[in-house]
Order: structure tokens, then C-alpha cells, then sequence
């Protein structure tokens, strides 16, 4: 048993220096007089290739206050899955590097419960931070991450057609009845039911403005009417011509594209969309609306599905100090404000959205307060990959037609409730 | 048999010893992983729960030849693999056939051909990706302009059709291969059997049967295990181009293993999987062997 272990961890321990090697490491600033009673420290923080540059300019920043830590960048793969291997392989091995990283919201109850994050319960202010997002970072009331981003499901609509956007699926058909066939206007709405992460997302969205629910305190709650309803309604967008049947492929991308070549009236995506659907190239620049995601039948609120990232630090990290206080400055007030004039990446300090100079700059944040104080996270249990997969193939049974939503759905919680155990 | 002399022993000593690093390392990487894999796929291992791995016996193989959704997956697999390999034998039996027939810029003709095979999956299935899209893809765009087709098309979203289209793309990717070592086997046809075929009053399709063919028959083989081997692990293009879906009808079961692995972190289950793929491409192996060893006698 121990030299199993032991070869285990030879072979992760290659594979990570092979990871190193492709990745490399570059430093970013040199540390400088330390000005507190911190010790000087290297800490190895592990980003996303697209974020380099903006995590560059925060930890300049950061450098002004804390000269005595340095902190070297490790470049991760871009893509969401080749970056959870790279680093579950290093924190698997129990190496101390990255000491910290960016990671999706929805790895960290699984990271948390293979004790490969830091327990930051008492370091943290709960207080400070928009409660959807926080609530990624809690296993049984403790806290492994510090919120770093928000992200939520929104309607997007064509304001040039449309002046006051849909709060119901019955007004959202109307308007697209009324639309569709002029002006150009193929589709209604599109949205993503690529069978990945990403039909999760939008079917649990369209259950969760229904009334429905998922997993609540380790109850499963899939199999509802209104769930049904919800899938229902998801699969009469497609046969109806509602919606092209090729959303069932459809990533974010995806439907981006479509709606930026102005052939759809509604779109549902990420915050991302808003500035990517209206840059130079696109037909339909400054003729874009957001608005919270539509209230279903039988819903009482919008509640888009909660997205983004957090801050992790590793468990064996050999420099926990100068990590935390790293971690805190990032997540902290100057930290994400810096971010979000950078990256565009939505707050999860709370108080920003009401900080004059930022909502000057970024007039959304105000505008989709609603939809963030509203927006739900994705079930938090340990096992949740194996959850999503179920989910992935089930929705998509129903959403394709090759089975009924009812059944479905009586699968799903079926294989949930074995799954969760 | 020779009589071993001391020159002899000598002789094989240092012919051991010049091939001991590719041995070395062949092993280092090739065998070492897979009894590892089969090591794994006997234990309950999950990443999120090192502290408590342990020999579990065959609950990972119970649990999937339990789980419906495995063999749904076997039979993707299985389908997929027939399909793309006959359609890549045919098609490249006849890319070597024209490939002989051509007289000239056969180097030229030989380079082109090499071109699909030469492009990483990933690009192949994005390429497959845009061809195929509904609103601005050019084959939609053509059977429109035909009028075979009103209104959109979405390949990739029909349960059915995702799995023609993938397995479309990987026959465009791998047939030159087969063209290409058909075309070499050509080669080494004695021209006189042909001479001597036609003198008999054999027709084309009768050559082609009773010459060409065994003529051949060895690389066909050859190229046949490699394929069927191959098609059997398909993991890029079904990754890029469709996910495993719509509703899992292109979930190959290595693709699965790898979301086992990767995902779920459930390197037991995962590596139960891959070791499952692994005995069914052995046995394959054994089997065409055993017909190759056939044909030496």
C-alpha cells in the first residue's frame, strides 16, 4: 500500500514537471525593502493564459503596498477542463506550488473536500461579499476561497425592436411572435444546450424561474412539475421555431455569433456577451438590451445561474502568510475594483455596486444588481461533477426528444439521490 | 541449428545491451502506464478522497456493466468503429487504385492525399464543425442550392446524424493512410501474375479478386489492426466536435472514461473503463493476428 503510494506520487510528480515545463514560469517584479514585519516570500500564482496581462497589472499594484512578496505567474491552458487536470495533478502530488490560483466556482466544494484548500473561515468577512457568490465557497459552513468574479445568466435582447424587455415566458413568446419574420429576425431566442457544463446551466436557469429547485441541504428536488414544465417549454422553443434546433450544440460562442449577425431577437448568455456582442464587427453595435432572465410560468423571480471564480490557496502551500495576505488584497476592496476596470469581470465586494466613480465607469453594475442579488448557484455538493454529468445526459435526452421530460427527470433524480450519497 | 560459440554469445550479449535503453524506455512509458491503469482499476480511488483508497476487487467493473449507460456506450463504440473502418478500407482501396492508375505528378497526387491525414484531430472535427453548421455551414448551403434542402439543418444536434457526421470526419482524416499503404502493397504485385491473369482470359474484376487481393492481403492486414485499433480509442474528434452528444448517442467509451478520470476525478471507475477498452482492443489484435499468422503459413 505505502509503495503504491509512493510510485503514485513519482509519477504525479513527473507529470506535473512536465506540466512546469510547458507552462513555464515567469516571474513578474522583484521584491523590493519589505515594508511590514512580512518576510519576504515567493508566492506561485496560477492564472488562465487570457488573464496574464490583467493579473500582471494587479500584482504591480499589489507590489506598491506588499514590495516584499513576489509573485511568479504559472500560465494555465485557457481551456476550463485542461486547467482543473493541470492543477488537480499538482495538488493530487501534495505539491506546495501554485501556492495560489484562479479557480471555476464550481470546483471548489470538490477541491475542498479532497483537503486540497486552505480553511480561510477566519480569515474572511462574509459581510463583504454578494452572498450567491460566497456561497461557492462554503462546505458545511466552513470557507476553502476568497469570491473573486460574479457572473450570471441575462437576457439579451435587440433594443432597437424591443423597448421594454420580457419579465415572463408568456411575454418573451409574444414579442417574439410579433418579431420574428421582420426586420431580419429569424429566431427568437437562442441558448446553450451543448451536452456539457453549459446545458446545466441554462436548463437549471429556466427550472429555477419556474419555481423549481435541485439539490437543497442534500435533498434531491429535480423531479417537479414545474422542472418538467421547464424542460417542457425548453424543447417547444425548438419544435415550435422558437429557437434553431442547433442550440442543443450551441456554446457560449455559439449564440453569440448568431445574435451578433442580427438574425435573433433574444439571446441568453454570460455578462461577457455585452461587450463581445458589440464590438466593431458586429451588425447590431449599440442596439443591445440586458435584462434579468424571464420569470417562468409558474416562477415568482428571475434566477439566472450564478457563474465565475474564486481564489484559492493550496493546502501545502510553504508560504501561507504572504499567500493569504495576497489572496486578501486581490479579493478585497482596491483589489476587485482594479479588476473590474481591467478584466470587466463583475464584483463580488458588495459594497462596489455602490461606489460612484466605478458605477460612473460601469453604468451595468447597476443595472443587473437585480439579477445578481437574485441569481442562483449551481447544486454544492462534493461529488458535483458526477452530478453535472448526469444532469448533462438527461436534459439532453429530454431537450432532444428522445425521451420525456417527465422520465427524464425521474432518471435524473433517480441516479442524483445514489450519486450524492 | 548453429553450434553457439563463444563469438556468438558475444555477439547476442551486445546486441541485449544496444537495444536495453529503447526497452528501458519503451517500457518506462508505455508499459509501466497501462499495469498502473490495471493496478487502479481494482481500487476505490477518488482524488477527493485519497485518504481512504483502498483494493476494492472488480466493484468498478460491477458497477459499470451495471450501469445501462455503459453499453449504450460499448455500442457507439462498436458502431463507429465498423462503420468508419469499412468506410476507410473502401475509400482507400480505391485512393490507391486511382494512385497506380495515375502516370503522373504521382508525388504530387501522394502529398495532397497526405494533407487530411496530417491535421490534428481537434482541427479536423472544427473544420467538420463549420461545414456542418446549420445557419452558415457550405454543405447546408449546398443542398440548399440544389433545393435538397428548405429551411436549416442541424447535423450536429440529431441524435442519429452526430454520429454520421463524426464518423464522416474521421474517414476524411484517416483514409489516405490507407490509401497510402495499399498503394505501397501495389507496388509489390508481380506485374507477370497480371500478364498471366489476362492471358487466361481473366477480366478486371477477377484480377482485382484473384491477384490484387492476396497479392496484398498481408498489408491489408496490417493496416486493418492499425485502424480498428485506432478507431477504437477515438477520443479528439467526438472531444472537439460533439461533447459525447446530443444525449450521449456519440459517448464513446473511452470518452467516458476520460470525463470519469478528469472530471469526476474517480480514477478507479476511469481506469476500469480504459482497462475495458483495453481487452476488447487486445482481443481484436489476437484475432487478426491470428488471421496474419494465417496467411505466413
Amino acid at each position: 500500500m505505502k509503495r503504491a503510494s509512493y510510485s503514485r506520487r513519482i509519477v504525479l510528480l513527473l507529470l506535473l514537471s512536465l506540466l512546469l515545463a510547458q507552462f513555464g514560469c515567469l516571474t513578474v517584479s522583484a521584491a523590493e525593502e519589505p515594508v511590514e514585519d512580512l518576510e519576504p516570500a515567493t508566492v506561485v500564482y496560477a492564472v488562465a493564459a487570457d488573464q496574464v496581462s490583467a493579473v500582471k497589472e494587479l500584482v504591480s499594484a499589489f507590489n506598491e503596498t506588499y514590495p516584499q512578496i513576489t509573485v511568479e505567474i504559472m500560465e494555465l491552458p485557457g481551456n476550463t477542463d485542461e486547467r482543473k487536470q493541470a492543477v488537480m495533478t499538482a495538488f493530487a502530488a501534495g505539491d506546495s506550488d501554485p501556492d495560489v490560483m484562479e479557480a471555476d466556482i464550481i470546483w471548489t466544494a470538490q477541491f475542498a473536500a479532497a483537503n486540497w484548500l486552505m480553511d480561510v473561515t477566519d480569515e474572511i468577512n462574509p459581510d463583504d461579499y454578494l452572498q450567491g457568490s460566497l456561497s461557492t465557497c462554503t462546505v458545511n459552513d466552513r470557507i476553502y476561497a476568497f469570491p473573486i468574479n460574479t457572473d450570471v445568466g441575462l437576457l439579451y435582447y435587440r433594443s432597437d425592436l424591443i423597448d421594454t424587455p420580457p419579465a415572463t415566458w408568456d411575454e418573451l413568446l409574444e414579442m417574439c411572435e410579433e418579431n420574428v419574420g421582420k426586420n431580419g429576425i429569424e429566431y427568437g431566442l437562442v441558448w446553450q444546450g451543448f451536452q456539457a457544463e453549459a446545458v446545466v446551466c441554462n436548463a437549471l436557469e429556466f427550472m429555477k424561474c419556474n419555481g423549481g429547485d435541485d439539490i437543497v441541504d442534500g435533498e434531491v428536488l429535480i423531479n417537479s412539475e414545474n422542472n418538467v414544465e421547464a424542460l417542457d417549454f425548453m424543447r417547444s422553443l425548438i419544435t415550435d421555431g422558437v429557437s434553431p434546433e442547433s442550440v442543443l450544440s450551441a456554446k457560449n460562442d455559439d449564440s453569440l455569433s448568431l445574435f451578433k449577425s442580427g438574425k435573433v431577437l433574444f439571446m441568453r448568455n454570460w455578462t461577457y456577451a455585452y461587450n463581445n456582442s458589440q464590438t466593431d464587427d458586429s451588425v447590431i453595435k449599440d442596439k443591445v438590451g440586458v435584462a434579468p432572465v424571464p420569470v417562468g410560468f409558474n416562477g415568482t423571480e428571475s434566477a439566472g445561474t450564478v457563474g465565475g471564480s474564486n481564489y484559492i490557496i493550496n493546502a501545502g502551500t510553504d508560504v501561507p502568510e504572504a499567500a493569504l495576505t495576497l489572496v486578501k488584497w486581490l479579493s478585497g476592496e482596491d483589489g476587485q475594483r482594479l479588476r473590474t476596470t481591467i478584466s470587466g469581470y463583475f464584483p463580488t465586494y458588495a459594497s462596489l455596486y455602490n461606489d460612484e466613480e466605478l458605477l460612473e465607469e460601469w453604468p451595468l453594475l447597476a443595472d443587473l444588481w437585480p439579477a445578481f442579488e437574485t441569481a442562483k448557484a449551481r447544486p454544492q455538493v462534493v461529488d458535483y461533477p458526477a452530478v453535472s454529468s448526469i444532469m448533462q445526459n438527461y436534459f439532453h435526452q429530454a431537450l432532444s426528444g428522445s425521451m420525456s421530460s417527465a422520465d427524464a427527470l425521474a432518471k435524473t433524480e433517480e441516479e442524483l439521490v445514489q450519486a450524492i450519497q | 541449428m548453429k553450434r553457439k560459440t563463444k563469438t556468438s554469445l558475444r555477439h547476442t550479449v551486445t546486441g541485449y545491451a544496444l537495444i536495453a535503453p529503447a526497452i528501458i524506455l519503451i517500457s518506462a512509458i508505455a508499459i509501466v502506464p497501462i499495469v498502473q491503469t490495471v493496478i487502479y482499476s481494482f481500487q476505490d480511488y477518488n482524488l477527493t478522497r485519497m485518504q481512504d483508497v483502498k483494493f476494492n476487487g472488480l466493484d468498478n467493473y460491477i458497477a459499470i456493466f451495471r450501469s445501462g449507460a455503459f453499453w449504450d456506450y460499448l455500442k457507439n463504440t462498436l458502431v463507429f468503429t465498423v462503420a468508419s473502418v469499412s468506410l476507410q478500407m473502401v475509400i482507400g482501396m480505391m485512393g490507391a487504385l486511382l494512385m497506380e492508375k495515375a502516370r503522373r505528378a504521382v508525388g504530387l497526387i501522394r502529398s495532397v492525399m497526405l494533407v487530411p491525414w496530417a491535421l490534428p484531430g481537434v482541427i479536423v472535427a472544427q473544420m467538420f464543425k463549420f461545414l456542418l453548421d446549420d445557419q452558415y455551414g457550405m454543405v447546408n448551403e449546398v443542398l440548399r442550392s440544389v433545393g435538397m434542402l428548405h429551411g436549416q439543418w442541424a447535423w450536429l444536434s440529431k441524435p442519429g446524424w452526430a454520429m454520421g457526421a463524426v464518423i464522416l470526419a474521421d474517414t476524411w482524416k484517416q483514409f489516405p493512410f490507407v490509401a497510402l499503404m495499399l498503394f505501397a502493397a501495389l507496388q509489390s504485385v508481380p506485374r507477370e501474375l497480371y500478364e498471366a491473369a489476362s492471358m487466361d482470359g481473366a477480366g478486371r474484376i477477377r484480377r482485382f479478386i484473384s491477384v490484387t487481393l492476396p497479392g496484398i492481403k498481408p498489408v491489408l492486414l496490417v493496416v486493418l489492426l492499425f485502424r480498428t485499433m485506432n478507431a477504437l480509442r477515438i477520443f479528439d474528434i467526438i472531444y472537439a466536435m460533439t461533447g459525447g452528444g446530443p444525449a450521449n448517442s456519440t459517448m464513446t467509451v473511452l470518452f467516458s472514461a476520460y470525463k470519469s478520470l478528469f472530471r469526476d476525478m474517480d480514477i478507479g471507475r476511469g481506469s476500469a473503463m480504459a482497462t475495458v477498452v483495453l481487452l476488447i482492443t487486445g482481443i481484436i489484435s489476437v484475432i487478426y493476428l491470428y488471421l496474419f499468422r494465417d496467411e505466413e503459413d
